[in-house]
């Protein structure tokens, strides 16, 4: 009885072999559902709600009422200034501290690149509430909130900016730079026709990742602002929440989509070959 | 070939299936224990929890206890909590049979039921809530009625009430007196810029700001006439075009001069004395006025006040109600009936700190034992504890008319002027909904006022810097 049992056994985890072969392409079939579930099908919904009307019927009503809009309009140009100047101001700090970082020894950079990187360990929103109440010890809190949404945007996604920053740095190959100094560069010279253009990869993937999310990341704008600035993330969670209108919402979200996709677009075009020689040197 | 192809497709299948299975975890493992799921969805922190006890205990899970006992029925309780009663009205849009019972807003019930969302409830007429409940809180709900098929129906048809209470203003009282908080203006004057809060919600703020609009012909009324709080609720419950424009302005400005807008960081906000005067709602008063006050030896106590203007205030409460697709109505309705027992009334109440709708001996004799004061002025709470063909007097003796008793138990004065905020329609709605969006949202030119000067120098540098190196870069291209 067992030795037949066996056999069976046998011949089936042999068989497998040749029966069930995967090739490369079957391994993304758990992402493709993924992508399906998450990313396609609220998609799909997102647009749907956009073009239709309460009584869902097709309709353009709701991108109407966005560009005609004063609120709306104000509030997206002043999402994209948020955006800008937390991207701007996260470069200004985060492009010294990179290359700083990258012309270490490595003993020494090791813990300093881990000092930046550990808050992002901690939980966000906690690292928001501290700020804020340093933010009220200085006694800032609640008279500017503009430059304290700012503040608190730039503390938020400073990480953001300089690890992309100084991988492209690390990388970078040290003899160019000293090639251009004994061509007779000074320091300046060096900095701003070798370093420089040569870290613009990093630059590009650095303003992604801050910009865009800066314009949604409402919880820091609520938090740092008293709930006074309302950036256009906020608004889409207030037309889907007590706003009751998801059509408005979702006209707003397929908007911010836009603006992302084009955005992408922009920063794509100085990525191009031409400015990624000698990173791959 | 083909067969290969099915048997990969197959085994896809499959991997799916069990990629899928912790999703349908929660609903495998109620079945397996065989008994019904009763899903309850409640506010956050706002019923008894036993801090004594190891593993926390709520009166959840006494009322699961509870019902084994009385039924031999074992049950499965699914407790959520919700943020806004939006989030619970959405959700019973995509699943009418998402909850068994939940607690939403006055506005939200009538809202519910009249859409047809909710189920009616046959709570017993000799049972624990018909008995216990405050004869103020049943006649607000059957005020609150409408037309259903040519039969009239009340709020009492489709809800059982929870917790109610006040809107009004907390104030510290070393640094804000008691007469400039019997007006709403005094959030307008300029006395208090930035250091007070509102809501981040817009009907509350919305009801305070038409204080304000309206106040000359609230003022006009006469608190002592029958219908003085019938007039009173029509006024605070105007939505036309003309009361929203009014509204916007002054909203405009009290968001301005406020200090922020909030839900629920106020209540901290005021005990750190980030802020002088907190629009609060009266169970946030309570618990930020005993904050203020239970400070570690060596430090000095703050005392907090807590007023309702003059002008008038709302009066709001949460109730139990039961969401049309439920199967579950009749442990809902013993739900709501071991929840009206006194004593867990009472739980409920010391724990999270609002105001039962359970009115009862022993609630009044609770309420007795926290407030009496020998040397204090007399309350009549007659108006929320005295039944039909009740002799007893409801009576307790207090010192102050701002302190906690008060936040807790309005007088019958105060109540008469707070009115109850009906439901908007869909019109109105929409009118408010774009109110409110443009009070968040626009105005950036205004309350950017006073920092632009630095945003704009932050901006000029950044862009001058990035020009200056982009510059920089296309000339060491060519």
């Amino acid at each position: 009885m067992t030795k037949d049992v066996k056999i069976i056994e046998k011949s089936e985890t042999i068989a497998p072999r040749t029966r069930f072969s995967f090739s490369r392409k079957d391994l993304c079939v758990p992402y493709g559902l993924f992508l399906a579930l998450f990313v396609i099908l609220p998609l799909v919904l997102v647009v749907y709600y956009a073009f239709t009307a309460k009584d869902g019927r097709f309709t353009f009503a709701n991108f109407i009422w966005f560009f005609s809009s004063w609120t709306m309009i104000q509030n997206l140009l002043i999402s994209v200034l948020i955006g800008l100047v937390t991207t701007v101001v996260c470069l200004l700090i985060g492009y010294p501290i990179a290359y700083i970082l990258s012309r270490m020894t490595a003993a020494r950079r090791g813990i300093l690149l881990l000092l930046f990187i550990m808050p992002m360990w901690i939980n966000f929103v906690l690292r928001a509430l501290a700020m804020k109440e340093l933010l009220d010890l200085i006694g800032i809190l609640g008279k500017f909130n503009y430059l304290n949404t700012i503040i608190g945007m730039v503390y938020d996604y400073l990480p953001f900016m300089i690890l992309p920053l100084y991988s492209v740095l690390i990388k970078m190959d040290k003899s160019l730079e000293e090639a251009a100094a004994d061509l007779g560069a000074g320091r300046v010279k060096v900095f701003t026709s070798v370093t420089l253009p040569l870290s613009l990869p990093g630059i590009v993937s650095g303003i992604t990742m801050v910009f865009m999310p800066t314009m949604t990341c409402y919880v820091i704008s609520d938090t740092f602002s008293n709930g006074k600035v309302t950036i256009i993330g906020k608004l889409i969670e207030q037309w889907f929440g007590s706003g009751d209108n998801w059509h408005y919402g979702s006209v707003i979200a397929l908007i911010m989509l836009v603006i992302m996709f084009i955005s992408t677009l922009i920063e794509g075009k100085f990525s191009d070959e031409k400015v990624y020689r000698g990173t791959n040197l | 070939m083909v067969k290969s192809k099915i048997k990969k497709i197959m085994v896809c299948i499959f991997a799916t299936m069990i990629a899928l299975v912790p999703f349908s975890a929660c609903k495998n493992e109620t079945g397996a224990a065989g008994g019904k799921t009763f899903r309850v969805a409640n506010w956050e922190d706002y019923i008894y929890i036993d801090e004594e006890s190891a593993d926390q205990r709520s009166m959840i899970d006494d009322f699961k206890d509870y019902y084994e006992t009385k039924t031999g029925e074992t049950i499965n309780i699914e407790y959520t909590t919700f943020g806004t009663p939006e989030d619970l009205y959405n959700n019973l849009k995509i699943d009418a049979n998402a909850y068994d019972v939940m607690s939403p807003s006055d506005y939200m019930i009538e809202k519910m039921a009249r859409e047809g969302m909710l189920k009616k409830i046959q709570l017993p007429d000799n049972g624990e809530y018909r008995t216990n409940v405050s004869p103020y809180i049943e006649s607000i709900f059957n005020g609150i009625k409408w037309d259903e098929n040519g039969v009239s129906v009340s709020l009492s048809d489709y809800a059982a009430g929870y917790m109610w209470g006040t809107l009004g203003l907390v104030y510290n009282s070393e640094k804000v007196s008691d007469e400039e908080m019997i007006s709403w203006d005094a959030l307008w004057s300029g006395k208090f810029d930035k250091k007070f809060s509102i809501k981040d919600s817009v009907r509350d703020t919305y009801f305070m700001t038409l204080a304000k609009v309206y106040k000359e012909e609230l003022k006009a009324l006469d608190p002592a006439s029958d219908d003085y709080n019938a007039k009173l609720s029509e006024i605070f419950n105007r939505t036309d075009a003309e009361t929203v424009e009014k509204v916007r302005k002054e909203m405009t400005d009290l968001k301005n001069k406020s200090y922020g807008m909030e839900v629920d960081s106020g209540k901290n906000d005021i005990v750190t004395g980030k802020i002088d005067v907190y629009f609060a709602w009266s169970g946030d008063a309570v618990y930020a006025m005993d904050a203020a006050e239970d400070v570690e030896d060596g430090e000095t106590p703050v005392y907090l006040n807590y007023s309702v203007p003059e002008e008038g205030s709302n009066v709001w409460f949460d109730g139990w109600c039961v969401p049309k697709g439920s199967e579950n109505a009749d442990i809902a309705v013993e739900f709501i009936e071991y929840l009206s027992k006194p004593e867990n009334a009472i739980k409920n109440m010391d724990y999270i700190g609002y105001v039962s709708c359970i009115a009862g001996d022993d609630v009044f004799d609770r309420a007795v034992e926290i407030y009496d004061e020998e040397d204090g002025d007399p309350v009549d709470l007659s108006y929320f504890f005295k039944r039909a063909g009740d002799e007893k007097e409801y009576i307790i003796r207090s010192s102050s008319t701002v302190r906690q008793f008060a936040a807790q138990y309005p007088s019958e004065e105060v109540i008469k002027r707070c009115a109850v905020m009906s439901y908007f329609d869909d019109e109105a709605n929409e009118r408010i909904n774009t109110l409110w969006m443009d009070i968040k949202g626009g105005g950036c030119g205004s309350a950017i006022n006073g920092d632009s000067g630095i945003l704009i120098l932050l901006l000029a540098l950044g862009v001058c810097v990035s020009v200056k190196s982009v510059i920089k870069i296309k000339k060491s291209e060519n």
